[in-house]
């Protein structure tokens, strides 16, 4: 296959083409507007809408999800936000999309410089319980792989999936192979395939259900999907981490274009690293290997938050950078 | 349809029966919304259906429609749906023209939550959000919705009231036609709501008199 020199966000973009997009809506935001762009111009144009709101784009995601026609959408910041409830509604539904959020400067408006802010949707993506898997690229060639990927999670547990980078990576070029994916799924569950009048084969997708035992019921059918989301991710991704593990105990830990300057800082001040590549769920195999960890992040500490949960008994220090990606000597110099 | 959970006496009940034989007959999608009728996808017992978030089953529809060009997609919802929390959806739907039969059930206000004060509530009405009756230098007049359907000249309003036997016939007539056009069509239901408004009987005479206003 031959390698392309593409922009993170334009490698996003053609990875869901490629992977079998059916469907695609969104609306333009800085830094990710390119993957509507390229949609606008490879898209079916019965199968593409500019919407007039993130409220509008998450709701026709929802509707396409609902046929079973494999859909996404990319945005950022303030996007995100006007995303939550209809996320929650597509979690509570079970409906599958892929969203691309390229993470800016917030809270509020903002700015457009690269960020690490929108990571601690890992504790939901909107109201209720409502966890999904959250995948963060490094490189160009991760970001293309992280989609592929997504689709197959998303619709092997019928729920959003969020693939999560900083404005650097999205903004960057790199070569890039798109992969596909082989694997096919199953959607008899989706509407508008049933036959009519026989109710056992009758298709509903919805968020809320009538009965006494029905909440019941749903609420454990969503514990239970939220155990089976690592086994998943791990079925489809080709990595779910990069680290290098050290005898000191000393780690360091990043996502995203950080994640690829501490690991210069790593080797250059003999310490492991890790840089996950799948947030959440999010699994280190030797945790008590991890005697002291350095959180590197750009504007606050949700992935501080993360860690100390994850590392309870560990040694955490944060880390924090509010300008932009911070470089190999901001990192030197502060550790 | 499923034993429903509507009040005694409520427009609801004779217009989603419609509905559903409709639906069945065209093997069509429902599109729920959120309000009295949030139990419709439920209720519905041999039709596909998609529940979805207050206000936007119209965006919800606009990609089912899209996805699935060949089916016929019904939404059903009230007016604090539809025009109030969703009227963006409601105007983009007008523009876009898409190929979707839209049914406004109007009984002018929230009867879910227990009778707050929608877009269509008309001047002076009493809700519980407007005590002393619908201010215009308040709350501003109510949607038109007629007028914001004359936006496209391609879209196609219909008007009719679920109080009496020719209101319901209409609507019948109404929802064939709907069908069979090549965009959006919209069939606002002027609909009683005995528990808010007074018992079923004043309702029902309410429902008449709003209706021949419009």
């Amino acid at each position: 296959m031959i390698k392309e020199f593409l922009q993170g966000n334009v490698a996003a973009a053609k990875s869901a083409l490629v992977n079998g997009l059916k469907f695609y809506t969104g609306y333009p935001i800085t830094p990710s507007t390119e993957f509507l762009e390229v949609m606008a111009m490879e898209m079916d144009p019965n199968h593409f809408i500019n919407s007039f709101s993130e409220l509008e784009t998450i709701n026709l995601l929802y509707g396409a999800g609902s046929t079973g026609a494999r859909c996404c959408t990319a945005t950022s910041g303030c996007g995100i936000s006007l995303m939550r409830e209809g996320l929650s509604y597509a979690v509570g539904a079970k409906v599958p999309m892929v969203i691309y959020n390229v993470m800016r400067f917030g809270p509020g408006l903002g700015g457009i410089s690269p960020s690490n802010q929108d990571i601690s949707m890992v504790w939901g993506v909107g109201h209720g319980q409502s966890k999904v898997p959250v995948l963060t690229p490094s490189t160009v060639q991760e970001i293309a792989d992280a989609m592929m990927s997504a689709f197959d999670i998303a619709d092997t547990l019928r729920m959003p999936v969020l693939v999560m980078v900083d404005a650097t990576l999205g903004q960057m070029y790199e070569p890039v192979e798109i992969h596909k994916s082989e694997f096919k799924h199953n959607k008899d569950w989706a509407v508008g395939m049933h036959k009519h009048n026989v109710i056992t084969s009758r298709k509903v997708i919805q968020s809320y259900k009538m009965g006494d035992d029905e909440q019941d019921k749903h609420i454990k059918f969503i514990i239970e999907r939220e155990n089976s989301m690592l086994s998943v991710c791990k079925q489809f991704m080709p990595e779910t981490m990069k680290t290098k593990f050290h005898d000191s105990g000393n780690y360091i830990v990043a996502i995203g274009t950080t994640g690829r300057v501490i690991q210069e800082v790593a080797q250059k001040k003999n310490m492991g690293y890790i840089v996950p590549l799948l947030l959440n769920p999010f699994s280190f195999p030797f945790k008590e290997a991890v005697k002291k960890l350095t959180v590197v992040e750009v504007g606050g500490t949700q992935l501080y938050d993360i860690m100390k949960y994850h590392f309870p008994d560990t040694e955490i220090k944060s880390m924090v950078f509010n300008h932009s990606i911070p470089d190999l000597e901001e990192i030197m110099e502060k550790l | 349809m499923k034993t429903h959970t509507f009040c005694p006496g409520c427009g609801h009940i004779t217009i989603a029966k419609i509905v559903e034989k409709e639906l069945i007959e065209r093997k069509g999608i429902l599109i729920g919304s959120v309000g009295c009728s949030v139990a419709l996808p439920d209720l519905f017992e041999t039709v596909d259906a998609v529940s979805s978030a207050h206000g936007r089953a119209l965006s919800v529809a606009t990609a089912v429609k899209m996805c699935l060009p060949d089916k016929h997609v019904v939404v059903y919802g009230g007016d604090g749906d539809l025009t109030t929390i969703g009227i963006g959806e409601l105007i983009n739907s007008i523009l876009r023209n898409p190929k979707i039969v839209c049914v406004l059930i109007n009984n002018f206000n929230f009867g879910m939550t227990g009778h707050q004060m929608s877009a269509l509530t008309p001047l002076d009405m009493k809700t519980k959000t407007s005590v002393t009756g619908r201010s215009e230098a308040v709350n501003g007049i109510p949607l038109n919705v007629k007028l914001l359907m004359q936006q496209n000249p391609k879209a196609k309003y219909y008007l009719t009231n679920a109080a009496t036997r020719t209101g319901i016939d209409k609507f019948k007539e109404q929802l064939k036609e709907a069908f069979n056009n090549d965009g959006f069509s919209l069939i606002e239901v002027i609909s009683p709501c005995p528990t808010f408004w007074g018992n079923v009987k004043k309702s029902y005479e309410y429902s008449k008199q709003y209706y021949e206003e419009k």
